[in-house]
């Protein structure tokens, strides 16, 4: 006997992010989940937003192991806190749910979540956030968003880190901005660098409008 | 690589919405863009089904390819080259439609 089921595999996941979401919705939390490869610079990313953003930020670090990127993040006087993931590619809801009881979050204005390093799973599974940031890199080439369309067709906003590095470095920028708008057409590109803060100043305009 | 998580769902929803009975099938529906591989899921349902309801089930698979709509002309194709233009405007892109497909969308069971 065929029974129809046209369920989401992914219910359960979804169904602790949707709780996730109001939570941080009644805590007036603004969350955003970073997603990028290992090495396009997604710590540094939160290590400059933390300097430039003015408002209180809370950061939860996802790796498969080591305690290194909360270290850095600890360094800056915010609360963080470590999700070692013991092998798993990605984040998922009931990890963030499990994490945020272990924050301080009384003050902070925005949550980061830093995801594993991986541009395919993480972009399956809600976290409850209200952004998702896929971090690209110059090093990485202009061909990403046609190698993961995936990651970059779930994006909020694209952020191209490593512009310091153009000069050295061949990658097309028209090539990189027409992949990305061939899977998402609204999503902004932020082409920065965190080594130089050139072009930093855009993203933290935008993290500010998502706050007001 | 969560295809281990993956099949655990897939066997949790199907054995769930089996009521005790036995499986004999399941027909998974899976996007282009959904990050799920087929052989994968193959490789765990194997493991993940022994000593179960759901033990010997045949797993059957369709898929979606990815499909955008044209942000400047509203038509629809297929991401099948490598730098998507749509064929109607020459516009690049679009919003996706399908290839995100993730879901179960039915099971067989026993009487």
């Amino acid at each position: 006997m065929k029974i129809k089921v046209v369920k989401n595999i992914l219910d359960a996941n979804q169904q602790i992010a949707d709780e996730n979401e109001r939570a941080f919705g009644q805590a007036g939390l603004i969350t955003i989940n970073i997603m990028a490869s290992p090495g396009a610079g997604k710590t540094s990313l939160i290590l400059k937003t933390i300097d430039l953003l003015g408002l209180p930020v809370a950061v939860i670090e996802g790796d498969i192991a080591s305690t290194f990127d909360a270290e850095k993040v600890g360094a800056k006087r915010v609360p963080v806190v470590q999700i070692n993931t013991g092998g798993a590619c990605h984040l998922d809801a009931a990890m963030v749910r499990k994490a945020v009881k272990r924050l301080n979050l009384k003050n902070a204005r925005f949550l980061f979540i830093e995801n594993v390093g991986n541009l395919v799973c993480p972009a399956s599974f809600d976290l409850g956030e209200q952004a998702k940031v896929v971090v690209a890199s110059v090093p990485e080439g202009d061909d990403k968003p046609y190698k993961y369309p995936g990651m970059f067709s779930a994006a909020t906003a694209v952020v191209l880190n490593k512009i310091d590095t153009l000069p050295v470095i061949d990658f097309e920028m028209k090539r990189f901005k027409k992949g990305v708008k061939a899977v998402n057409p609204d999503a902004p590109i932020f082409e920065l660098s965190c080594k130089t803060g050139e072009g930093l100043n855009a993203w933290i305009t935008w993290l500010k409008k998502l706050a007001n | 690589m969560h295809e281990l998580s993956i099949t655990q769902n897939i066997v949790d929803i199907a054995l769930k919405t089996a009521e005790n009975r036995r499986v004999t099938g399941i027909t998974i529906v899976l996007g282009e863009l959904s990050g799920v591989v087929e052989e994968s899921v193959r490789f765990c349902f194997g493991a993940v089904t022994e000593h179960t309801k759901a033990e010997g089930a045949a797993l059957s698979f369709e898929h979606m390819p990815a499909v955008v709509r044209c942000a400047g002309c509203e038509a629809e194709f297929g991401l099948t080259e490598s730098e998507w233009e749509c064929p109607s405007c020459g516009s690049v892109g679009g919003h996706v439609v399908q290839g995100r497909e993730c879901y179960i969308d039915s099971i067989e069971v026993e009487e």
